[in-house]
């Protein structure tokens, strides 16, 4: 292996370390892949890939650390070298990053992501780790998937197996808590799970409480907390503007913004976090960001006196236009094709109508 | 509850579990022998393990108690000269700490409320009340001491009540205490004892007690001084260096410079003043020597009402400022109940912002006034600055033709580049830029790389902050478009080669397509797209990977676009020239074949198995025709 290529992979991922998160660090992160991949060697591509995985992880391409993982599994499995970087268990807790997104692309089955998760079962149990984690996530993908009935099998499951360290942090477990007690219609016990970290701040971590203030606003509103929900879209958005991660949560703050007609600060945001959906974030983020969109889109023609209005969009939506004049009617249009292409894939891999009936209730 | 502080410690979780405890006081007996009612220790190990992070905090909290106690006695009428003294006194058997000032004091009712009710404070505000000058706020600071010791003593008479009598107050660990009127005669005022604990007596060495009490009160203005036998010395000599009046511009820059060196042991670049109203914050901040990064948080040393608040706040400055390190005092802001952190409130965030206009109004007034050490500051902190730029249009508008920025000519500041070229072209991603820098180098273009953190993002704005420059982004693709076209006679004679390239290379997705460029001795140039990128890493992980993730594999290649792959064959390059006179179906396949996967190894693609095959295949082939011929 010649040395000048291990200090060029080397600087690449202390740049994509240094990078903030999203399209930038990852780009970096995959170059340090190429480059050690075709030195052939298995020791820097599995650091690589350990960089890549975070940078995905946490900069809204879960598909490019889906990947990485795989690769990474393989190496392990292959049981050809003995380093701890060559050992599952080092890779267990972003196994957990991985079981959170995999249900967000139409294209995977169900039947993968049920395999998915008994894999990951099996290697938390040979190496001596509690199963807590993989039923939490279990819930979650059919909670994403509208398998709500399921989702409660798992959820008890879930509360009643003992944690151990591989656990996740109490903030990040009280923010899970709180979104699959709304999923499952539990408006004030997510309130209550919710408390500490909302109202007194006390749980946090590096996505806590940027998330949960999202999740908040429209059960807030439809309870008729007007006043609460929009101090919570003021912190949360905040927190979350910068880091194309945060597609979903960002479509359910534009949802909000949509639902008490604020459409001159929503088609702010719409020009300006467009541009993530091109570059990350999976189909399902994508249907979140399309709804609130919309929502803000219609509010806006409801209210506005002409038909057209200039907007910055950029260049690769599929309606843009160099004078950047755009009729309410067209961007709906598109904002629902969209839709209905998004939410008919995922609506048959889920087998049931979750996504249609989440679309027709945003358009209503 | 445990478990809630080991989460995250909050003043809220420990004065709720602490209001909860001390509602049990109130039955307690008004004999002499008094009771907490509690088990002290618990709450102490509490302290010590989870809410304090060094043993010395017993120190800061005495010194808070002292210096708020001379604040109190200041409101009432009266003079008198603020004085706090500590002595260390070598007993028989272990040494006491003596700690006084002549503050408000005590009455015997107040001490009963105030000392031995644990989360009770005599300086909560009332609703609507003015924040005042007060630092301590939570009623449990005192506990701090009994970390270090198993009793502790309090003498005090109160300033409020004149002719009051002074009273001796005696508090246990096991939660026990007594109080009752006082043997002596003295001036208003509190003495505290410390005895320490036989496992606590290294911390109490008079060198390690006095700096830490510097440490701790270094810039307040109440004098404080260390009494040994005979001798007394002032502790807090110097106020705060930024305060101070200086002869000359170049002596106040060599006090601080050396103040940064002593607080931080680092030789800073520069050293820059700051100021906030919205945090009641002034101080000081210094530029490093060296390139920070926007992960590696810069800690800061933060005084609160003048007393050390912490050594490591993070979060006092907006993120892009990485390229210092600080110490200020706050007078506004909130601290968290262990006092070595601030919460983050609508103050913290202003106080952010207006630091942050601290550090750019003095960026900006370098540009007018010594561009050189700007110039040198952005050679050590560009990507500081880029971050800000980034957000802020002027910012950018007045530095942005000295960042400098890679390109295919080499490391160039921007405004060279835009003085250079008309359109300004560049990568998106630092793969991009790979596949097309010596190519395009080769031709005469500069192309700049995007790839580096922020840099994307600003050169897409140059159009709109500058006016005149163009900017356009290009791939490699785009790059052999603008490649010069061969004559029809030319393509006429290529076509075969291109028709049968086709053929062998459509396996790989990967079209042909024939351009006149330079260097000649490059055959081919391969060009792949950033979702053709994907795909190829999604190809390359299946071949490794067993059937679940095989399987997983495909359905993420099902939901990524098509990515097609482009090999541009060079008509300068003699060799294909040669191929193109060939006409030979079989030899031409197997040419394309060998060029395809040599322009991969080139471009650092690494190869999947059938490509690895196709060269060793076509290469034995090849080898075959060449002897029979
Ligand atoms: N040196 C002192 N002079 C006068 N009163 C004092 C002195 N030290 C403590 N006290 C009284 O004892 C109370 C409790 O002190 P303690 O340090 O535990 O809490 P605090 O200073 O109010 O708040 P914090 O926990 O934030 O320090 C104070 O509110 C004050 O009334
Ligand atoms: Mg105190």
């Amino acid at each position: 292996m010649n040395s000048s290529m291990e200090t060029q992979v080397e600087e690449l991922l202390r740049q994509s370390r240094a990078a903030p998160r999203g399209p930038t660090a990852i780009a970096l992160a995959e170059e340090a892949v190429r480059l050690a991949d075709s030195a052939r060697d298995p020791q820097l591509g599995m650091l690589a890939r350990g960089a890549l995985i975070d940078a995905a992880g946490h900069g809204g391409r879960s598909d490019k650390m889906l990947v990485a993982f795989a690769w990474v599994l393989a190496q392990c499995d292959a049981g050809e070298r003995k380093e701890p970087l060559f050992h599952e268990s080092t890779w267990l807790w972003r196994y957990k990053w991985v079981g959170e997104h995999v249900a967000e692309f139409p294209h995977i089955t169900r039947g993968q992501i049920s395999a998915l998760f008994d894999d990951m079962e099996l290697r938390y149990a040979r190496n001596g780790n509690s199963a807590k984690p993989v039923h939490k996530l279990r819930c979650n993908a059919c909670i994403r998937m509208g398998r709500l009935e399921e989702a409660r099998h798992w959820l008890r499951l879930w509360q009643d197996t003992p944690k151990d360290w591989k656990n996740d942090c109490a903030a990040c477990e009280a923010d899970a808590l709180g979104q699959f007690q709304l999923a499952l219609g539990d408006f004030a016990g997510a309130m209550q799970t919710f408390a500490p970290i909302v109202e007194h701040g006390r749980l946090r971590c590096a996505e806590v409480p940027h998330l949960t203030y999202s999740r908040t606003l429209l059960p807030l509103a439809r309870d008729g907390q007007a006043e609460r929900a929009s101090q919570y879209h003021e912190q949360g958005y905040r927190r979350i503007r910068g880091n194309p991660d945060f597609i979903e949560p960002v479509g359910r703050h534009l949802e909000f913004i949509g639902l008490y007609g604020e459409t001159a600060e929503g088609l702010r945001l719409i020009e300006r976090h467009l541009t993530w959906l091109t570059h990350s974030g999976s189909p399902l983020e994508h249907l979140a960001f399309y709804i609130g969109m919309r929502q803000v889109l219609a509010a806006a023609r409801a209210k506005a006196r002409g038909e057209t209005r200039r907007l910055r969009l950029p260049r690769e939506v599929p309606v843009w236009r160099q004078d950047g004049v755009y009729r309410w009617d067209e961007l709906i249009q598109w904002a629902d094709v969209e839709l209905d292409k998004l939410a008919g894939a995922f609506d048959a891999r889920n087998g049931n109508d979750y996504c249609a009936r989440r679309v027709k209730e945003a358009r209503a | 509850m445990v478990a809630l502080l080991n989460c995250n410690p909050s003043a809220f979780a420990l004065v709720g579990l602490l209001t909860i405890i001390h509602g049990r006081y109130r039955d307690g007996d008004t004999v002499n022998q008094h009771n907490f009612q509690i088990n002290l220790r618990g709450i102490i190990d509490l302290l010590s393990n989870h809410l304090y992070s060094t043993p010395h905090t017993f120190l800061r909290e005495l010194l808070q108690n002292g210096v708020d106690a001379i604040a109190a006695r200041s409101r009432l009428p009266g003079k008198f000269s603020p004085a706090i003294g500590i002595e260390l006194i070598e007993g028989k058997t272990a040494p006491t700490l003596v700690f006084e000032d002549n503050g408000i004091g005590l009455t015997e009712e107040e001490i009963h409320r105030f000392i031995a009710t644990i989360g009770e404070s005599s300086k909560r505000l009332a609703r609507g009340e003015e924040a005042g000058d007060f630092i301590g706020q939570f009623g449990i600071g005192l506990l701090s001491c009994f970390v270090v010791a198993d009793e502790i003593t309090m003498i005090t008479r109160s300033a409020r009540v004149s002719g009051a009598p002074g009273y001796e107050w005696r508090g246990r660990s096991d939660g026990t205490y007594s109080v009752r009127e006082a043997q002596s005669e003295f001036e208003p005022g509190t003495r505290v004892f410390i005895r320490a604990r036989e496992d606590a007596r290294s911390l109490f060495e008079h060198d390690v007690l006095f700096e830490r009490v510097r440490h701790y009160g270094g810039l307040l203005p109440v004098p404080i001084h260390a009494v040994r036998g005979e001798t007394r010395r002032r502790l807090n000599e110097e106020s705060a260096p930024w305060r101070a009046g200086y002869p000359s511009r170049r002596a106040e820059d060599e006090a601080m410079l050396e103040f940064g060196r002593q607080a931080f042991e680092t030789r800073f670049l520069d050293w820059i003043p700051l100021k906030s109203k919205a945090g009641g914050v002034d101080g000081v901040a210094f530029v490093l020597p060296y390139a920070a990064s926007l992960a590696a948080k810069q800690k800061h040393r933060v005084y609160l009402k003048n007393m050390l608040l912490t050594e490591s706040a993070d979060n006092l400055l907006p993120e892009w400022a990485f390229f210092v390190r600080c110490v200020v005092n706050a007078t506004n802001l909130r601290p968290t109940a262990s006092r070595e952190s601030f919460y983050e409130d609508k103050a913290l965030s202003q106080t952010q912002t207006e630091l942050g206009e601290c550090l750019r109004n003095y960026l900006m007034e370098l540009k007018q006034h010594d561009r050189e050490q700007l110039e040198r500051l952005i050679a050590v902190h560009h990507r500081s600055f880029k971050s800000l730029a980034v957000e802020d249009d002027e910012f950018f508008r007045i530095i942005a033709d000295l960042l400098p920025f890679e390109t295919s000519h080499g490391t160039m500041a921007l405004g060279e580049i835009r003085r250079n070229e008309r359109v300004l072209r560049y990568a998106r991603s630092v793969d991009q830029f790979r596949q097309i820098s010596s190519v395009a180098a080769a031709q005469g273009y500069c192309v700049v790389n995007g790839g580096y953190a922020w840099d994307t993002e600003l050169l897409e704005r140059v159009p709109e902050v500058f006016g005149e420059t163009e900017v356009e982004q290009v791939d490699a693709s785009e790059l052999v478009q603008s490649f010069e076209d061969l004559d029809s006679e030319e393509h006429e004679q290529a076509f075969a080669l291109l028709r049968e390239a086709d053929a062998a290379l459509r396996p790989y997705q990967c079209r042909a397509e024939i351009k006149k460029f330079l260097p000649e001795d490059l055959p081919a140039l391969y060009s792949l797209s950033a979702e053709g990128q994907f795909r190829r890493s999604v190809e390359l992980t299946k071949e490794v990977s067993s059937e679940l993730w095989s399987g997983l594999m495909d359905s993420l290649a099902g939901n990524a676009g098509s990515g097609l792959s482009e090999l541009t064959f060079n008509y300068r390059n003699p060799l294909v020239q040669r191929l193109a006179k060939l006409q030979e179906p079989r030899r031409l396949r197997l040419a394309a074949g060998v060029l395809y996967v040599q322009s991969l190894l080139m471009g650092h693609h690494p190869l999947k198995g059938r490509e690895l095959e196709l060269l060793n295949k076509g290469l034995i082939e090849l080898l075959e025709l060449g002897l029979e011929s």
